[in-house]
C-alpha cells in the first residue's frame, strides 16, 4: 500500500481509537462522561451561575453533601450566561439539570412551560426546611395555583436575596462637597438636588462625575409610586398607568433633564461598578451582593450605603433573588429534593452567610452572628440591608413573557426616551401595546397548558 | 464520453461526504424551514400549523422591515466602499518596493485579529468621552470644526444617527482579504498589456479605466457578490456592540431573526424570516449574475 | 508572475508610496496596537496615560486566575474546534474537490452547481432546523456541531481546490495511472501534495474562522466549561464590564494563536490566492 494512504488510513483509525477512551471522548467532543452507572450511584446535576466565591462555597457543599450521602454524586453546571434561555433550551432538548437556579425573574416563564416539581409534597415530609422558616416575601413569588402568585403549590425555595437597589455613595465626594451624609430620610426633591451639586463638569461642558448612577430597576421608583409593572393576573402590563409614567418620568429626568445621572451615550459604555469604584460617581444602586466586592475594589475613598429617597410608599425592591427548583420530570425527584434539601436547609445557608455575598433566604441565618458579625462584612451596612430586607418585595413577572423577550420590547422605547427622542407616556404607551401583543401571542401559544 | 462504471462508483464514493453534509446540514434543513414556517413553534409544545399566518405577521412587523432597512443601508455603504478602498490599496500595495510584503500584512492584520477582541476593542473605541476615536478628533482640533459645522460632538455607537455610519466606518478595517484578492489579480494581468496602452499613449488613468478596470471585473464581480451575502448576515457586531440598539438603530437582520429564534422561542416565526432571507439571498445572487453577464469580462 | 506596476520608480515615487503606505498602515495597526498597549498598562494609567509608565505583565497572570471564567479551558476548546475543524474539513474537501476536478461521473457538473449554491447560502437560513437536528440528536453543548459537519467538506474549500486541481496537467495524472495507481492514491500523493500553498491558503481562512466563529458557539455551547474564547472574552466584557486592562489581556491571548498561524502560513497565502485566480 502507498505510504500516503497509510500515513491517513493511520491517522482516522488513531482518531477512532482515540475516541474509544472516554476522557478523550469528553476532552475532544465535549461529550459528558456520564458517571450515572458507576456503582450504583445516582448523578444529580446542578445547573447555576456565580462569582469565583460562590462556585467554591458550591464545590465544597457538594463534597460535603457527597460524604454525608454516598448514594448520590453531584454534578455542577457552570452557566454564566443567558442562564434562563440556555435553561429552556436544555429542557427542550431533554437535557435539563435535575436542580437549577429558579429566580423569580424567571420564574414564571418556567411555570408556563410545567418544568418545575411542586416541592409542596416534600416539604411537608421534610424534617430540615419548612417554608416559614424563609423570608415570607421571598416564599410568595414560588407559590402559583396557575391563576394567582402566593397561594398554591411552591415550586423553589430562596437560596439568597438581598433589597437590591439601595444606595451606595462616596462619602469622601459628599464631604468635598460639604453635603452631609445622607440617612435615607431624604426626599426626591432633596435627592435630585444633592446629586446636582456631586455632578461636577470640565471646561468643555463633559460631565467627569455624575451625581448618581441610575442603576435601579425601574420597578423600585414604580412601587415606591404605588405602582405596578403587571396586573394581578399578569395577563397585561399596566405600563400606562399614572404611577408608573410618574415614576419613569423621574428616573428619565435623572438623565434627561437635570443631567445628574448618565445619559444612554454613558450608560451604554461604562458599568456602573468601574465608575463608582473610580470615583466617576457618586452615588449607585446595588443591593448587598456588591459590599465584598467593593470592600475589595476600593481602597481609596469611604462609602456607605443607604435607603434610596422616600415617596409615597416605604418599599424596597428585590430583582436577583435567587432560589433552587427542581426539574418536574427528572428521573430521580427524591435525590435531588435530597440535595436541595441540603443546600436550602441550615448547613447549605450558613456557607451562604459565611461567604458573606448575599443575605441568606432563611431568616434564622441572615440574623445569625455568622452574617450579622461576618468579618468579610461591615456590620453597620449589614444592618442598613437587614433592616430594609423586611420592607422589601419582590418582582412581579408574568408567566406569559419572559425577561429576554420583555427586554426585547421594552429597552429600544426606553431608549428613545434617554435619548430624548421621544416623550415618557408616548414610550410607555407603545411599550404597553406590543407587549400586551406578545402576552397574548403566548397565551394563545400555551393555551393547552394555560387551560389545563 | 465513455461509460466507466467504476469511474461513476468511485465518483460518487470521493463525493459522498460531502452529499451527505449537504444533504443533512443544507437540503434537510432548508427543507425543514419551509415546513416550520407554517408553525406555530416555542420548542416545547407540538409545533402546530398556522398555515400564512406567520408570513402575515411579518408583513405588518416593523421590527421586521427595520431589520431589512437597517441589513440593505449598511451593504449598500460598507460594500462598495470597502471595494473601491481595497482596489487602491491592492494597487498601492503592487509597486514592486522593498518591505512592501509588510505593508501588505499590515492591511490584511485587523482580518486575522477580527474576533470578538476587536469588536470589544471597537466598543471603547467609539466611547463618545473616553473612545479614542473622539478623543483623536478633540486633540487634533477636528472636533471643533465639527462642532462649527453645527454636526456636533458625533457620539457614534451610541446615539441612532452614529450607530451605522460607526459600523460601516469600522468595516473598512476588514478590508484586507479583499486587498488581497484584488492584489492577486491585479497580478494576474498580463503586463504586456498594459504595456501596449502605455505605448498607445494611454494615461494612468486610462489605462486604469480602459485596461485594469475591465480585466479585474471578474474578480470585482466575485467580491460583490461575497461582500453583498457577507453583508446580509452581519450578526457579530451588532450583537456584540449594540444588542441592535439604540433603539434598534442597528437591528440587523439575522440578529432580529436569532432574538427571535432563541430569545422570544417562535421558533416558526424565525423560521419564516430564515426563508426570506433565504428567498432575499437568492434574488440578490440571481439578478448579480444576470447584471454580471453584461459588465463581467472573462479573459 | 508579472507586476502591473513592476517597472523600478524613481526616488521621489517611491518616497512619496512609502508615505501613504506608513500614513495607511498606521491607521491600519492602531487598534492592535491599542490592545497591546493597554494589556500591559496598570488600571489607573488605563485612561491617564497613552504610554503605559510600567509593563503590567500582571494582567495575563491575573486572566488566567479567574476560577469562573477558565482562559485556560476556553483556549483549549477554541484549539480543539478550529484544529479539528480545520483538518477534517480541508481533508474532506480536497478528497471531493478531487473528484469534481478529475473524475467522470453523472452528473458533476450539475451536483458542482449544488456545492457553488450552497457556497452562497447564508448559515441563518439553515440555522434553526439544524440546531433542532442537533438538540434532538443531543450533541448541544458539544463540539459534535462544530466538527461532524467539518467532516463532510466546506463548500467554499471544495470550489477553490476544485480550481487548483483543474489546473494540474493532465500528463501527470495520466503518468501515474498507467503506473496503476488508484484514484485515491492521485489524490492523496500527487495532487494534495502539489495543492500546498492552496491548502496553507484555505487552513489559514478555515483557522480564522472557526477561531472567531461566534455565533455558532453562542448557539450550541453553554456550560462554561465548554465555551470557546469568543464567548469567553464576551462573558469577560459582560461581567468586568471596562476592566480594560485585563479585558484587553485576554484578547492579546485570544489573538497570538490566529497571528502565529498567519505568520506561519503567510509565504504561501499570496501565492495561494493567486494560483486559485479569480479568474471566474
Amino acid at each position: 500500500m502507498d505510504r500516503t494512504i497509510l500515513f491517513y488510513s493511520l491517522c482516522i483509525l488513531g482518531i477512532v481509537g482515540l475516541l474509544s477512551v472516554p476522557t478523550a471522548r469528553s476532552l475532544l467532543l465535549g461529550l459528558d462522561t456520564s458517571a450515572q452507572k458507576e456503582s450504583g450511584r445516582t448523578e444529580i446535576v446542578l445547573a447555576g451561575w456565580g462569582n469565583t466565591q460562590e462556585v467554591a462555597m458550591l464545590n465544597q457543599l457538594m463534597a460535603d453533601f457527597e460524604a454525608g450521602n454516598p448514594d448520590i454524586k453531584v454534578k455542577f453546571i457552570h452557566i454564566q450566561q443567558n442562564f434562563n434561555t440556555v435553561l429552556l433550551t436544555m429542557m427542550a432538548g431533554g437535557r435539563s439539570p435535575d436542580i437549577f437556579y429558579v429566580a423569580p425573574v424567571t420564574l414564571g416563564n418556567m411555570l408556563s412551560k410545567g418544568v418545575l416539581l411542586d416541592l409542596e409534597p416534600y416539604l411537608e415530609k421534610s424534617q430540615l426546611v419548612g417554608v416559614e422558616d424563609f423570608f415570607p416575601q421571598t416564599v410568595e413569588p414560588y407559590r402559583w395555583d396557575g391563576k394567582r402568585f402566593g397561594q398554591g403549590p411552591i415550586y423553589g425555595l430562596c437560596k439568597d436575596w438581598s433589597p437590591d437597589f439601595l444606595i451606595f455613595y462616596n462619602k469622601n465626594l459628599f464631604d468635598e462637597a460639604d453635603i452631609p451624609h445622607p440617612d435615607g430620610s431624604w426626599t426626591r426633591e432633596e435627592f435630585v438636588d444633592i446629586a446636582q451639586r456631586l455632578t461636577k463638569r470640565d471646561e468643555q461642558g463633559r460631565v467627569m462625575q455624575f451625581g448618581v448612577y441610575n442603576n435601579a430597576n425601574p420597578e423600585q421608583w414604580i412601587w415606591q409610586s404605588g405602582g405596578r409593572i403587571f396586573s394581578a393576573d399578569r395577563r397585561h402590563v399596566l405600563l400606562e398607568s399614572p404611577e408608573v409614567i410618574e415614576a419613569l418620568q423621574f428616573a428619565a429626568d435623572l438623565s434627561t433633564r437635570w443631567h445628574v445621572a448618565p445619559g444612554y451615550a454613558e450608560q451604554a459604555q461604562s458599568p456602573v461598578n468601574v465608575m463608582f469604584e473610580t470615583g466617576r460617581v457618586a452615588m449607585c444602586f446595588y443591593g448587598q451582593w456588591f459590599v465584598p466586592q467593593f470592600r475589595k475594589n476600593i481602597k481609596s475613598f469611604a462609602w456607605g450605603v443607604t435607603t434610596p429617597p422616600r415617596h409615597k410608599v416605604d418599599i424596597y425592591l428585590s430583582g436577583g433573588m435567587v432560589g433552587y427548583g427542581i426539574y418536574a420530570h427528572t428521573k430521580h425527584p427524591q435525590e435531588a429534593w435530597r440535595f436541595m434539601e441540603y443546600l436550602v436547609g441550615p448547613q447549605g445557608q450558613e456557607a451562604i452567610a459565611e461567604i458573606g455575598w448575599n443575605i441568606p433566604g432563611r431568616r434564622e441565618t441572615a440574623y445569625s452572628p455568622i452574617f450579622v458579625e461576618n468579618p468579610n462584612l461591615d456590620a453597620e451596612i449589614t444592618q442598613t440591608f437587614l433592616k430594609a430586607a423586611e420592607r422589601t418585595e419582590l418582582f412581579h413577572r408574568s408567566p406569559y413573557i419572559n425577561p429576554a423577550e420583555y427586554n426585547l420590547l421594552f429597552n429600544p422605547e426606553w431608549e428613545l426616551v434617554m435619548l430624548g427622542e421621544k416623550s415618557v407616556p408616548e414610550a410607555l404607551a407603545d411599550a404597553a401595546r406590543k407587549i400586551n401583543q406578545a402576552i397574548r401571542d403566548n397565551m394563545a401559544l400555551q393555551k393547552t397548558e394555560v387551560d389545563g | 464520453m465513455k461509460l466507466n462504471l467504476r469511474e461513476h462508483i468511485e465518483g460518487y464514493l470521493f463525493i459522498s461526504p460531502w452529499i451527505l453534509g449537504m444533504v443533512l446540514f443544507a437540503l434537510g434543513p432548508i427543507l425543514a424551514s419551509f415546513g416550520l414556517a407554517f408553525t406555530r413553534w416555542n420548542l416545547f409544545t407540538e409545533p402546530e400549523y398556522v398555515g400564512w399566518a406567520n408570513f402575515q405577521k411579518l408583513a405588518h412587523d416593523p421590527l421586521f422591515y427595520k431589520s431589512v432597512f437597517n441589513t440593505i443601508y449598511y451593504t449598500i455603504f460598507a460594500v462598495p466602499l470597502g471595494l473601491v478602498l481595497a482596489l487602491g490599496l491592492a494597487m498601492l500595495v503592487n509597486h514592486r518596493l522593498r518591505g512592501v510584503n509588510f505593508f501588505r500584512t499590515a492591511f490584511f492584520l485587523p482580518n486575522v485579529v477580527a474576533g470578538i477582541a476587536m469588536l470589544l476593542l471597537w466598543k471603547w473605541l467609539f466611547d463618545p468621552n473616553f473612545g479614542l476615536i473622539n478623543l483623536f478628533l478633540d486633540w487634533t482640533g477636528l472636533m471643533a470644526a465639527l462642532e462649527w459645522i453645527s454636526i456636533g460632538r458625533p457620539q457614534w455607537i451610541s446615539s441612532r444617527a452614529g450607530a451605522m455610519p460607526g459600523l460601516v466606518f469600522m468595516s473598512i478595517w476588514g478590508l484586507g482579504g479583499s486587498m488581497m484578492i484584488f492584489l492577486a489579480g491585479l497580478q494576474n494581468i498580463p503586463r504586456e498589456l498594459i504595456e501596449a496602452a502605455e505605448l498607445d499613449g494611454a494615461g494612468p488613468w486610462k489605462r486604469f479605466r480602459y485596461v485594469t478596470v475591465p480585466l479585474l471585473t471578474p474578480t470585482i464581480f466575485f467580491l460583490t457578490m461575497v461582500g453583498v451575502i457577507g453583508s446580509l448576515q452581519v450578526f457579530n457586531q451588532a450583537y456584540v456592540m449594540t444588542q441592535g440598539g439604540p433603539a434598534h438603530a442597528t437591528l440587523f437582520y439575522v440578529l432580529y431573526l436569532f432574538q427571535t429564534a432563541f430569545e422570544r422561542f417562535q421558533m416558526g416565526y424565525a423560521c419564516a424570516m430564515a426563508l426570506v432571507l433565504f428567498i432575499i439571498t437568492l434574488i440578490v445572487s440571481l439578478i448579480q449574475l444576470a447584471m454580471g453577464k453584461k459588465w463581467v469580462h472573462y479573459q | 508572475m508579472s507586476s502591473a506596476s513592476g517597472d523600478t520608480l524613481s526616488l521621489r515615487r517611491q518616497l512619496i508610496l512609502y508615505a501613504a503606505l506608513s500614513f495607511l498602515a498606521f491607521w491600519f495597526l492602531v487598534p492592535f496596537a491599542w490592545m497591546l498597549i493597554t494589556s500591559v498598562k496598570t488600571p489607573d494609567e488605563v485612561f491617564s496615560r497613552l504610554l503605559p509608565s510600567v509593563l503590567r505583565l500582571a494582567n495575563f497572570v491575573e486572566i488566567f486566575n479567574q476560577p469562573t471564567l477558565p482562559f485556560g479551558r476556553y483556549f483549549l476548546n477554541s484549539t480543539i474546534i478550529t484544529v479539528f475543524g480545520t483538518g477534517a474539513s480541508l481533508f474532506t474537501s480536497a478528497v471531493v474537490a478531487y473528484a469534481f476536478a478529475r473524475l467522470n461521473f453523472f452528473g458533476r457538473d450539475v451536483l458542482f452547481v449544488a456545492v457553488l449554491s450552497t457556497m452562497m447560502l447564508p448559515a441563518a437560513v439553515t440555522m434553526i432546523p439544524t440546531f433542532v437536528l442537533f438538540q434532538k440528536l443531543g450533541w448541544v453543548d458539544t463540539f459534535l456541531p462544530f466538527l461532524v459537519p467539518a467532516c463532510t467538506g466546506n463548500a467554499f474549500q471544495i470550489f477553490f481546490l476544485r480550481q487548483f486541481f483543474k489546473t494540474l496537467p493532465i500528463d501527470l495524472i495520466d503518468a501515474a495511472r498507467i503506473d496503476g495507481c488508484s484514484n485515491l492514491r492521485i489524490c492523496l500523493s500527487i495532487a494534495m501534495p502539489l495543492a500546498k500553498p492552496t491548502l496553507a491558503t484555505l487552513a489559514i481562512l478555515s483557522f480564522l474562522s472557526l477561531w472567531n466563529d461566534f455565533m455558532g458557539p453562542l448557539i450550541y455551547l453553554h456550560s462554561n466549561e465548554k465555551r470557546t474564547l469568543a464567548l469567553g472574552l464576551n462573558a469577560f466584557a459582560g461581567m468586568y464590564g471596562t476592566q480594560w486592562h485585563l479585558l484587553m489581556a485576554a484578547s492579546v491571548v485570544a489573538t497570538v494563536p490566529i497571528l502565529m498561524v498567519f505568520f506561519m502560513g503567510q509565504r504561501y497565502f499570496e501565492r495561494g490566492l493567486v494560483m486559485t485566480g479569480m479568474k471566474g
